[in-house]
């Protein structure tokens, strides 16, 4: 994905909750909101190498 | 100025060898003087806090005595709603308006007779790890950390002994670790939001910085007063046969070569006060951010999508754009961000039950306070910004909520100081409070102030 089609895909979301202002430095934005997606990577990594070998669960006894 | 520790000036007071409008008063006029350079605080008022002192005084006078803090002045971080002051959060999206009402924690605290010595520094919107215009007492060219600068920076100067934080990647240890001083992030949901502005409300947690880990345990005494537990009762039992575990791999490496060589120091130290320490290494860990960072933005997007709408301006580009990414990121990165948490939780909660731990322990943070102007920190070949560098180490028990303590071990070949991270299981405050006041009180760090105090 290029950073003209992040530009937009970010000035599309950004406009439907009402937030699209004049001035935004949507370069930036759109550097900063890529460098999140990368994110995604590592959470890819952490969900598909732990061996889930059950549902993992929220226990209240361990927090 | 030269503080005894709270449970001495409680004595004091008890004794009538000085009374709260006598602290009050020297603390004024330190503020006064020095809070120019420092800014500790953001908003401090000579006559609330002289009046709220003549009342204890009255209240003692007339055979009322509140409690362990009857008179003691505390910081507390302006995020934190506080009767007769106002709420700014560091930021120009807060009127300058005077709330009405108390936070529970502030509640909790004036009912043992603490008085509030006005509202310390927040990074804006308790989102960054800077915390301007606050300095460093250690090196005023420094930033403090953040986003509870300012309540390091006051216990750290000698203002106050006991300040309040928040900590939603580390927002109490990287001020205290920061500063040389302790800092609690307790178990999420323990210590009372309510009344509180939120950043990202499932990793937000409350939790007291202070000049000594004893102070720490009598303040987190009245922010749980509810529960009846006595969080100093354990204080004094030593560590002996306790086990830790010593992480590391990422995301605790690297760091700067003196942080490595005083945390080593201090393992070698707990190993002489007869604790087991093994070295661990937990891989889900090295994910840490990318699940911390995949909850903050959607969480404090939605809770500031009015200001962004509306009021867009008076948030800076930088947390601005944070709070745009939290609307323009997949809802789907949220929900695997929180499997993720389920994972690194269960994977930590296997350390302890498989190695029988006590702790775990790490360095609190990998290296120490940066410059003003400080972008980045350089570690061998590679840099990191600073926001990562500072919340790398500490995040983990953000994620899992457990407590971790930040206590002084020690400083860098600059003179700035350097913090240990102590981790227990979820609601073993106690242990974590046990384990930091042996290391705290048979070493020197805890009580050196810097020199500008």
């Amino acid at each position: 994905m290029t950073h003209e089609e992040i530009v937009e895909i970010v000035k599309s979301k950004l406009e439907a909750d009402s937030i699209l202002q004049p001035g935004f430095e949507f370069d930036v934005i759109a550097q900063d909101f890529a460098g999140r997606i990368g994110l995604d990577l590592s959470l890819n990594a952490l969900i598909n190498d732990s061996a889930i070998d059950e549902q993992p669960h929220f226990d209240p006894s361990w927090l | 100025m030269i503080l005894d520790s709270l449970k001495e000036t409680a004595r004091k007071i008890f004794n009538r060898e000085i009374s709260a409008t006598d602290i009050a008063a020297e603390l004024a006029n330190d503020v006064n003087s020095r809070d120019h350079i420092l800014h500790a605080f953001s908003s401090f008022s000579s006559e609330l806090l002289l009046d709220q002192a003549k009342l204890a005084d009255k209240q003692f006078s007339d055979g009322k005595y509140l409690g362990s803090l009857h008179g003691i002045p505390v910081g507390i971080k302006d995020i934190i709603n506080v009767a007769g002051y106002s709420t700014r959060c560091g930021s120009d999206l807060y009127p300058n308006q005077v709330q009405n009402s108390d936070a529970e924690v502030i509640n909790n605290l004036r009912t043992d007779g603490a008085v509030f010595a006005g509202k310390t520094t927040s990074h804006e919107l308790a989102c960054g790890v800077t915390s301007p215009p606050a300095s460093n007492p250690w090196n005023t060219n420094y930033v403090p950390g953040g986003s509870s600068g300012g309540s390091g920076v006051a216990v750290a100067c000698g203002y106050i002994r006991a300040a309040l934080g928040s900590d939603t990647g580390g927002s109490i240890r990287i001020p205290a670790s920061l500063c040389g001083v302790v800092g609690l992030k307790p178990t999420y949901g323990l210590v009372s939001t309510s009344g509180v502005e939120p950043l990202s409300i499932s990793l937000d947690h409350l939790g007291p910085i202070t000049a000594s880990v004893e102070d720490c345990a009598l303040i987190m005494n009245s922010l749980v007063k509810q529960s009846g537990v006595d969080y100093t009762s354990e204080l004094n039992k030593g560590i002996a046969g306790m086990r830790f575990g010593v992480l590391a791999g990422k995301p605790f490496s690297p760091m700067q070569p003196d942080v490595q060589q005083a945390f080593e120091n201090a393992v070698d130290h707990l190993r002489n006060l007869g604790a087991t320490c093994i070295n661990i290494e937990i891989p889900e860990l090295e994910h840490t951010l990318a699940v911390e960072f995949g909850i903050i933005p959607l969480e404090a997007g939605a809770y500031h999508l009015n200001s962004l709408q509306n009021k867009p301006g008076l948030i800076s580009p930088s947390i601005r754009t944070l709070l745009i990414a939290g609307r323009v990121l997949p809802k789907s990165i949220y929900h695997r961000a929180n499997t993720g948490r389920k994972l690194i939780s269960r994977a930590l909660r296997r350390a302890f039950e498989e190695n029988n731990l006590n702790a775990v322990i790490t360095p609190s943070l990998p290296a120490t306070a940066a410059t003003k102007d400080q972008d980045e920190f350089t570690f061998g070949n590679s840099s990191e910004h600073i926001s990562v560098s500072y919340v790398r180490t500490t995040a983990p028990f953000n994620v899992s909520g457990q407590p971790a303590i930040s206590v002084p071990c020690g400083f860098d070949s600059a003179g700035l100081p350097i913090g240990l991270q102590i981790a227990t299981k979820p609601y073993d405050e106690s242990g974590a409070l046990q384990i930091a006041h042996a290391y705290a009180t048979s070493t020197e760090w805890q009580v050196i102030a810097p020199k500008i105090c």
